[in-house]
């Protein structure tokens, strides 16, 4: 089992620092237009959304866990709702790796898996280094190509 | 080079002529007052050139059609003003439909489909071609695509043969109208009486010496009933002479009492089973059977009735049917634990406390008494209900398939055979976790899925629930890697075959 790469939680912090600021801009905005309520409005939504998304974003990170087995691609995620994933390489459909704007700054990447599955349609890895990010997408195409089915549907 | 039916035209002359005149009739009417009679004039003029217009243009298209079967493609040239050549290679294939409305019938034509894999929009579609002419293509289709994926072995071999599986009998069918009622449609009529009814009622209710509670319940009473009557007839019409058969590695169905429906369901692609036995089926016992296969199901587009190899049946027939299909062992069933069935009853007397809380905040609120404290009949029921819903939900590992069954009202019971697992999705919200329960989806690659159709494992042990996850995709494996090996002897053996003759002649 591998753990994400730590520098992830600085990315899904300052997502949650982003998410918090647009809902404190929007209840700020009718706090001071409609309420003539001061600006102290905004500043505490944003503080209370803040430590709660963040908080979320930390136990995401301790609980994110993912190993790539003989036969299968393996994902333990999830803070409230825990779901552990199987995705066989028979059927992986394709891999890609991608980056962000804020992962390119973090230095981070993800790779998806996509299968034909219709639940599990993309599984992201998130929180590699390029470099991971580049050796999964290979592992598993080298795996997938050579578990090869008869037509992976 | 064969060219559509000669009576398509007429057909689609008239069916582009009835779509026209009646915009043409309303324009007419809507100026009518400011041009008196040359209005009138004028529609008739536009009617005229109208039609000759859509005949003109249907001779074109007819003229321009053209199909062919050549050995490894079908190919379809068409386009009166854009050409477009179109060639479907056989392999690829999936299904090809017929369908035929009364006028069609009449006419001896019929509307024939070719899907390819991938789903989504049809590949090809005949506006008419001859009913028996549909028929000869959907054979022949059907013969190519089996001689280039099994390289032409035999011709007339025994599994060309059609063989009946089920014939629906007057009194299926009959079950099937009164047990095809369905809520949806009801909620549904509901919903259009609370735009409408109120202010109706006001004006009757200003009239009528009864009490509105009596208007009301009579009401409901009627939207049941009508909804009852439309579902069966519903029903009735479009599995009217439904008939299953088994050509080959093919499943063909033929359905409709005015709509004719004519397909099939092409085996190697079957996701999973669906049987389907609600709670008024379970009780006459019957059941009904539907395939899922990848990227089509029968009767997905516009045809609301059946997407389902056996409409109905009684419940030895539907399984029998379906363990030809998918041969699965006898199944027994595994319940959640019963700490499950706690959980339920805690649920059920949970929301039943809110609801009344809230009626009684309502009284509070509203000065007017709404019997809160009548809900709290509900509590006794509440262990029961949760009696049965535990009792209704389980999964069963087999040796080639894995079975979960959900539903007491709607039980379906789903079967998945190893080799079709796409993915194991093993979940546990945080309320489960304190009950150390958990959920296991296992994920196809059927359409129905869009719908929640996936088998679902619910409220397992939570150890059991990562056993169910890990076997699954153990054994799809050994599965697939049964299916590679077999797969690899049938080609060793096809070429020995094919060798053998050689041998003997020298």
């Amino acid at each position: 089992m591998r753990s994400l790469h730590p520098r992830i939680c600085v990315v899904w912090v300052l997502q949650a620092a982003l998410s918090a600021a647009i809902l404190a801009a929007i209840v700020g905005a009718v706090g001071v237009f409609f309420l003539d309520l001061g600006l102290w409005l905004p500043v505490a939504v944003f503080a209370g959304l803040f430590v709660l998304f963040g908080a979320h974003s930390l136990l995401r990170y301790r609980v994110w866990r993912y190993e790539v087995r003989d036969d299968a691609l393996y994902l333990e995620r999830g803070v409230f709702t825990r779901v552990k994933t199987v995705v066989p390489f028979v059927r992986i459909q394709h891999v890609d790796s991608r980056r962000s704007p804020l992962e390119r700054a973090t230095g981070l990447a993800s790779t998806v898996v996509y299968t034909a599955g219709s639940r599990g349609a993309d599984v992201t890895v998130p929180g590699l280094t390029p470099e991971g990010a580049d050796d999964l997408q290979r592992r598993l195409k080298a795996l997938a190509i050579d578990a090869e089915g008869d037509d992976a549907v | 080079m064969t060219r559509l039916h000669p009576l398509s035209i007429p057909y689609r002359v008239t069916q582009a002529v009835l779509g026209y005149v009646p915009l043409v009739f309303f324009a007419a009417i809507a100026s009518g007052p400011a041009f008196g009679g040359i209005g009138i004039a004028l529609a008739a003029l536009a009617i005229l050139v109208g039609f000759v217009a859509a005949v003109a243009w249907q001779l074109a298209y007819y003229k321009r059609f053209e199909y062919e079967t050549t050995p490894d493609t079908f190919d379809i040239h068409s386009g009166v003003v854009s050409r477009r050549n179109r060639e479907i290679p056989y392999r690829r294939v999936q299904n090809v439909d017929i369908s035929r409305n009364v006028v069609q019938r009449a006419l001896g034509i019929a509307e024939l489909r070719i899907e390819t894999a991938g789903g989504g929009e049809t590949e090809a579609i005949l506006r008419y071609v001859g009913y028996e002419e549909a028929k000869r293509l959907q054979n022949e289709l059907r013969r190519r695509k089996r001689a280039e994926s099994t390289t032409a072995t035999s011709e007339g071999s025994p599994a060309d043969k059609d063989e009946l599986l089920y014939a629906i009998t007057p009194e299926d069918l009959a079950v099937l109208a009164v047990a095809s009622f369905d809520l949806r449609l009801a909620s549904f009529l509901s919903v259009l009486l609370s735009f409408a009814g109120p202010p109706v009622l006001l004006e009757l209710l200003t009239d009528l010496p009864i009490s509105p509670f009596l208007v009301v319940g009579a009401v409901i009473v009627l939207v049941v009933v009508v909804s009852a009557l439309l579902s069966g007839a519903s029903a009735f019409l479009s599995t009217y002479g439904f008939r299953l058969t088994r050509s080959g590695d093919e499943l063909r169905y033929e359905r409709g009492l005015v709509q004719r429906f004519d397909g099939s369901i092409p085996l190697d692609k079957v996701q999973l089973l669906a049987l389907r036995e609600n709670l008024l089926k379970r009780l006459l016992g019957y059941a009904s059977l539907a395939v899922e296969t990848a990227g089509y199901a029968p009767g997905q587009d516009g045809s609301v009735g059946s997407e389902s190899a056996v409409p109905i049946a009684d419940r030895e027939t539907t399984w029998s049917i379906a363990r030809r299909i998918e041969p699965f062992e006898g199944i027994e069933i595994v319940r959640p634990p019963k700490r499950a069935r706690r959980r339920y009853a805690f649920r059920y007397l949970l929301a039943l406390g809110v609801l009344a809380g809230l009626v009684y905040a309502g009284t509070l609120a509203l000065g007017f008494e709404m019997y809160w404290y009548a809900l709290l009949i509900g509590v006794p029921l509440a262990p029961v209900a949760a009696h049965y819903k535990w009792k209704s939900r389980g999964y069963f590992v087999g040796e080639d398939h894995v079975v979960t069954r959900t539903g007491f009202w709607n039980r379906t019971t789903r079967v998945v055979p190893y080799y079709r697992v796409q993915n194991a999705i093993h979940t546990q919200t945080i309320l489960q976790r304190r009950w150390r329960l958990a959920s296991v989806v296992i994920d196809t690659a059927g359409t129905g899925s869009l719908v929640g159709g996936d088998a679902h494992a619910i409220d397992l042990d939570e150890e059991d629930a990562t056993d169910l996850r890990e076997t699954v995709a153990d054994r799809l494996q050994t599965a697939l890697q049964k299916r590679t090996r077999e797969a690899t002897h049938e080609r060793r053996q096809r070429r020995v075959d094919r060798a053998l003759p050689r041998f003997e002649d020298a």
